[in-house]
């Protein structure tokens, strides 16, 4: 039976296609629910410009008036610089609003995909190789 | 007798006024203090310029700043690899390769294939890849592809040397003719290491072919989770198309993990126009605080279905994408 395992897995395995394409994202957004959520005036308590993924924790509540600290993964630091992010984009005690893609597993975690700053600005999380947001869209 | 020293007198003064006009010619220029005029051209290319109206210590990964050379930049120089690039993906400005082939695993690569779970599956909280846990370093050849959004390349004396931007990790190659070790992992010999052992040999004026042994085993090929063995060898190519452009391709012969020798795909490089790179390292603490506080807590992956959030179309973000 093992041997079965592995010969199907090994099958599998012949089946990817080595590729010579660097991938830009660390990893897939499988553990993520599809639709996205908002938290309208949260509080960051924290920002780590870091890698493998930058984090931000948000204090806010939900459309059901659930109030949680929510951590929100963004990309690498190179990948979140090409959409406008640096170590100075935000600080504690900033009021955002913030859109997520939570876990499907229900834990208060969850990949970041829109801010909006209270002077009207917003950064976005879109792949870098999809067209960049106009310049003006962005938080100098 | 007089007259002669007066004449010897003047022929001293004009001989050192005209040895300190020529000296002054030597400071200006360089030639004469160990530099070749090739090597003086070269540096005053090199020179900063300010009116360029760009931070010289930003890197501009998508920017091209006005006055720095656009499109191919010209006939590329001889036999050099020398500057700063922009890797795979690091910029719209870098094509994507050709794809790898098809790998054909034996017995043995497909045991331990099986018994990896890549962060692709499994995700950053279910994945055993040793970069995912803990950001170890990818070694060569994996180095050369994933995440080599930048680099630099410097030569010297008798080698070429791969300043890699992620990790700072580096690796030199020999091409002052020696010959690749025939001793690595044997009693009294030296061990197989992250990088290996390289040499390099010029092939024509723009190709330059390195082969590599000696690289650990205990480390994954790529992020897809494939193997190989301490007896690898690798033959990789580096094309330098024009004076922006060039392109690598690695293949890997390891009959014990493959059945036949494979090219593990190209990728490009581009000419980084202020040549300023900026800095990405994925350090253990940092690695622990996002597994700990993220994505352990979001969970392993393994079996749900694969999707990328931020290539979806807009109208399926909801207000997201707004």
């Amino acid at each position: 039976m093992k041997t079965v395992k592995v010969l199907s897995f090994g099958l599998m395995v012949v089946g990817f296609l080595l590729t010579g394409r660097s991938s830009f994202a660390h990893h897939g957004d499988a553990a993520y629910a599809a639709e996205p959520i908002e938290l309208k005036g949260a509080v960051v308590t924290a920002y780590s410009w870091m890698n493998p993924h930058s984090l931000i924790k948000v204090r806010g509540a939900d459309a059901t008036g659930t109030t949680r600290e929510w951590t929100l993964e963004m990309g690498s630091t190179p990948s979140m610089e090409l959409l406008g992010f640096s170590r100075s984009t935000m600080k504690p005690g900033e009021v955002i609003d913030v859109w997520l893609y939570p876990t499907k597993n229900g834990t208060p975690v969850g990949r970041m995909n829109k801010i909006r700053f209270a002077d009207g600005t917003q950064l976005f999380d879109l792949d870098p190789t999809e067209p960049r947001p106009a310049r003006a869209d962005f938080k100098e | 007798m007089r007259k002669t020293l007066m004449i010897a007198g003047v022929s001293l003064v004009a001989g050192f006024v005209s040895s300190g006009v020529g000296f002054a010619q030597v400071a200006d220029d360089g030639v004469g203090q160990g530099r070749t005029q090739a090597e003086v051209a070269n540096a005053d290319k090199w020179k900063y310029d300010p009116d360029l109206k760009r931070d010289p210590w930003k890197y501009y990964a998508t920017d091209v700043p006005p006055g720095f050379p656009d499109g191919d930049g010209g006939p590329a120089p001889k036999r050099s690899l020398t500057g700063t690039w922009h890797g795979p993906r690091a910029s719209p400005g870098v094509p994507d390769g050709k794809a790898g082939d098809r790998p054909e695993l034996t017995a043995s690569a497909q045991q331990i294939r099986s018994e990896r779970k890549t962060i692709g599956e499994a995700g950053p909280g279910g994945t055993n890849d040793p970069y995912g846990r803990f950001c170890d370093p990818f070694g060569f050849p994996r180095n050369m592809y994933q995440q080599n959004r930048a680099m630099q390349v410097a030569e010297m004396p008798g080698r070429i040397v791969f300043l890699l931007q992620h990790g700072y990790w580096w690796r030199e190659v020999w091409l002052d003719g020696r010959a690749l070790p025939t001793n690595v992992g044997v009693r009294g010999g030296i061990d197989p290491t992250f990088n290996g052992y390289s040499v390099g040999r010029w092939e024509d004026d723009d190709t330059l072919v390195i082969e590599t042994v000696g690289v650990r085993d205990d480390k994954w090929l790529t992020q897809q989770g494939l193997p190989h063995s301490v007896n690898a060898r690798f033959t990789e190519r580096w094309n330098r198309i024009d004076h922006n452009t060039m392109m690598m391709e690695i293949w890997i012969d390891d009959p014990e993990m493959y059945a036949k020798r494979f090219s593990m795909g190209q990728a490009y490089f581009k000419w980084v126009p202020n040549q300023k790179l900026n800095e990405f390292i994925c350090i253990p603490s940092e690695a622990q605080k996002y597994l700990s506080e993220q994505a352990d807590l979001a969970g392993s992956t393994e079996g749900l279905k694969s999707q990328s959030l931020r290539t979806l179309p807009s109208e399926q973000r909801g207000d997201g994408n707004k």
